[in-house]
């Protein structure tokens, strides 16, 4: 197999053998790469801090190779479990936000805000409580819970154009009533199951291992490679319904596609690890402002989304010195300053 | 054929010849972008089916419509921030697949399309900060990097200048002479009738008339399908046709200055 690899201002275009061939930004490729670094950065300090303290080569050396047993506990065991999360989880969650901003042609239309997340969490919360509290059944949960409210969303903002206003106030108003919802559950179950249910209800990585998180690891990695698929055709979608039948891809079969591809994505991560606000929201505009991009480009979301969750739980674990905070607690701190700023630009904008 | 509660046209039938260049003309809201995109397998039509080539278009797979039919819609959306480049690169979807992306065919359609609009200049500007026009431009390169052998032109010169005008439309004659078929919906009867070899009438959803510019074009359809009055001169300088129209308004005023002159 022979490669070439050439170089164009501002682009690399790359030819190879079997007619693979390829033309990609460069300032895209050096964003994504920055963002990956960072990303590293905060999971190798993420592996060292903690009540015992590791240097970088220590870390690495009880990654890669045979480390004194403690080291191989707290690092490999403990805290290994935590980051990949965090950044796997994350990559999911950036994704399924740049999904939905492009269905939606909306900044805002991100599964916190128009009700998808607080879908999955009602019906993960549901299941806790009336079920159990397994990883198959939550997720099943959060995946019917998710998938009603996308229907239901669908139903309820139609006519109002894809896009737009209603899309984000049908939403926000669906959000509401399920998080009353949740909190009927939680009220009404058994003490004990209610503070299990109630300590998912928010959204965190405390405590998670790999014997739990594995099957979730997995299943959004590959929800994560699916959604790769769409990247393009999303894209045409961007142009317009007419454009992107005219070009080939249906735009109905895009819709679908898309929607059941977020949906899923965010009922993993919230099975797993319970609601998780404003990453789905922020990373695809990070990203895209990071890696220069245009449209969904989902790429660059989900590094965003491994940087910002990854980074949230490094901030989570260490910001109160003793106590380690669910990174959903940081998040919609940090993500609430964010969507006021994004509501104020917008406005401004007129896109609202 | 027509949308989800409304009929547009019925009782419609065309033959769209291979290999010419046929324009559409007809009055606001008549239907001809409807009839575009019945043709384009965009919506299907109630009763009877388009045929491309022979077959039942709904039965061919999208992908291959859209590498052997291009349409370039009246209405799109620009997208935030994408380049003329990138956006006219979207054109070549229909000819790549997932590992194929940028073949050396796709550049060289790319950049033809690119120079044949005159946007050569213009390839990294970002779409969404280009003027009308020179929008319009990227949507037809699209079009064209699409390398279609039919090309589907919905009102493609509505926002250009003149001489941009007439530069595109000697593009499209130009494919046409090289064996395209290229069908176009204009406003502007006069480059319909200079451009056209099958000239086509749409009034109300139907096809009032149809053959060579010089058979269909007469005062009499052209009062009864878009009610004006005018004359028909042969064009002095490419022959043919020529729609000259009679200003009502225009001449009243001509008139009474004439009078106020020359008591
Ligand atoms: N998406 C739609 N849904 C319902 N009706 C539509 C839709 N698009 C167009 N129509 C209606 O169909 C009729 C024909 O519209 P069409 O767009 O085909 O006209 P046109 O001949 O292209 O007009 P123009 O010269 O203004 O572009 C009009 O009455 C219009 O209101
Ligand atoms: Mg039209």
């Amino acid at each position: 197999m022979s490669a070439l690899i050439r170089t164009e201002p501002g682009s690399l275009v790359l030819r190879a053998s079997a007619g693979v061939s390829g033309r990609v930004h460069t300032r895209t490729i050096l964003g994504c790469a920055v963002m990956l670094l960072l990303t590293g950065a905060v999971t190798v300090l993420a592996l060292m801090l903690g009540s015992v303290r590791y240097s970088p080569a220590e870390v690495l050396q009880a990654l890669f190779s045979d480390a004194p047993g403690t080291a191989e506990l707290f690092v490999v065991q403990w805290r290994l479990p935590r980051a990949v999360a965090a950044v796997v989880f994350g990559a999911a969650l950036g994704a399924a936000g740049a999904i939905f901003q492009s269905l939606t042609r909306n900044p805002l239309g991100s599964p916190d805000i128009i009700g998808f997340t607080a879908g999955a969490s009602a019906g993960g919360v549901a299941v806790v409580a009336l079920v159990g509290s397994g990883y198959a059944v939550v997720a099943g949960g959060a995946l019917l819970g998710g998938f009603v409210v996308a229907v239901l969303v669908m139903l309820l903002s139609r006519g109002g154009g894809a896009g737009g206003f209603r899309l984000i106030i049908v939403g926000l108003g669906l959000s509401a009533m399920l998080a009353s919802l949740e909190s009927w559950f939680i009220l009404t179950a058994d003490l004990d199951i209610a503070q299990v249910a109630a300590v998912w209800g928010v959204g965190s990585l405390n405590g998670i291992g790999f014997e739990h998180s594995g099957p979730a690891l997995v299943l959004s990695l590959l929800a994560l490679a699916g959604s790769g698929l769409l990247g393009r055709r999303l894209g045409l979608l961007d142009l317009g319904d007419d454009l992107s039948a005219g070009l080939g891809v249906p735009p109905s079969g895009t819709r679908v596609a898309g929607v059941a591809a977020g949906v899923v994505l965010v009922a993993l991560v919230t099975a797993a690890t319970g609601p998780i606000a404003f990453v789905a929201l922020a990373a695809p505009h990070v990203g895209r402002w990071i890696a220069r991009s245009a449209g969904a480009s989902l790429g660059p979301a989900a590094l965003a989304g491994a940087l910002i969750l990854a980074s949230a739980d490094l901030l989570a674990q260490h910001a109160v010195p003793g106590h380690s905070l669910p990174v959903g607690v940081v998040t919609v701190a940090v993500g609430g300053l964010y969507l006021i700023t994004l509501l104020i630009r917008e406005n401004r904008k007129g896109t609202l | 054929m027509g949308y989800e509660q409304r009929i547009v046209g019925e009782d419609l039938s065309l033959d769209i010849p291979g290999g010419e260049f046929t324009v559409i003309i007809g009055p606001n809201a008549c239907g001809k972008s409807t009839l575009l995109r019945s043709l384009a397998r965009l919506l299907k039509p109630r009763a009877g089916t388009v045929l491309l080539d022979g077959s039942d278009i709904h039965r061919l797979r999208a992908r291959e419509v859209a590498a052997r039919l291009g349409l370039l819609p009246q209405s799109a959306i620009v997208p935030a921030g994408i380049s003329v480049f990138d956006l006219v690169r979207r054109g070549r979807y229909p000819h790549q697949s997932i590992l194929s992306r940028w073949s050396q065919e796709d550049e060289d359609s790319v950049r033809r399309a690119l120079a044949s609009t005159d946007l050569t200049a213009l390839a990294d500007r970002p779409v969404d900060e280009l003027s009308g026009g020179q929008r319009q431009r990227a949507w037809a390169a699209m079009a064209l990097a699409q390398d279609s052998q039919i090309l589907l032109l919905d009102e493609p010169t509505t926002y250009l200048d003149v001489s941009h005008q007439i530069s595109l439309l000697d593009l499209f004659a130009e494919l046409h002479e090289e064996g395209r078929t290229v069908v176009a919906v204009l406003h502007d009867i006069n480059h319909a009738a200079r451009y056209a070899t099958h000239l086509v009438v749409m009034a109300e959803g139907r096809v009032v008339a149809q053959g060579t510019p010089r058979d269909v074009l007469t005062t009499e359809l052209l009062d009864r399908v878009f009610d004006i009055e005018a004359t028909i001169i042969e064009d002095p300088v490419n022959g043919g046709p020529h729609v000259i129209t009679r200003h009502r308004g225009r001449l009243a005023a001509a008139d009474s200055t004439l009078r106020k002159v020359t008591p």
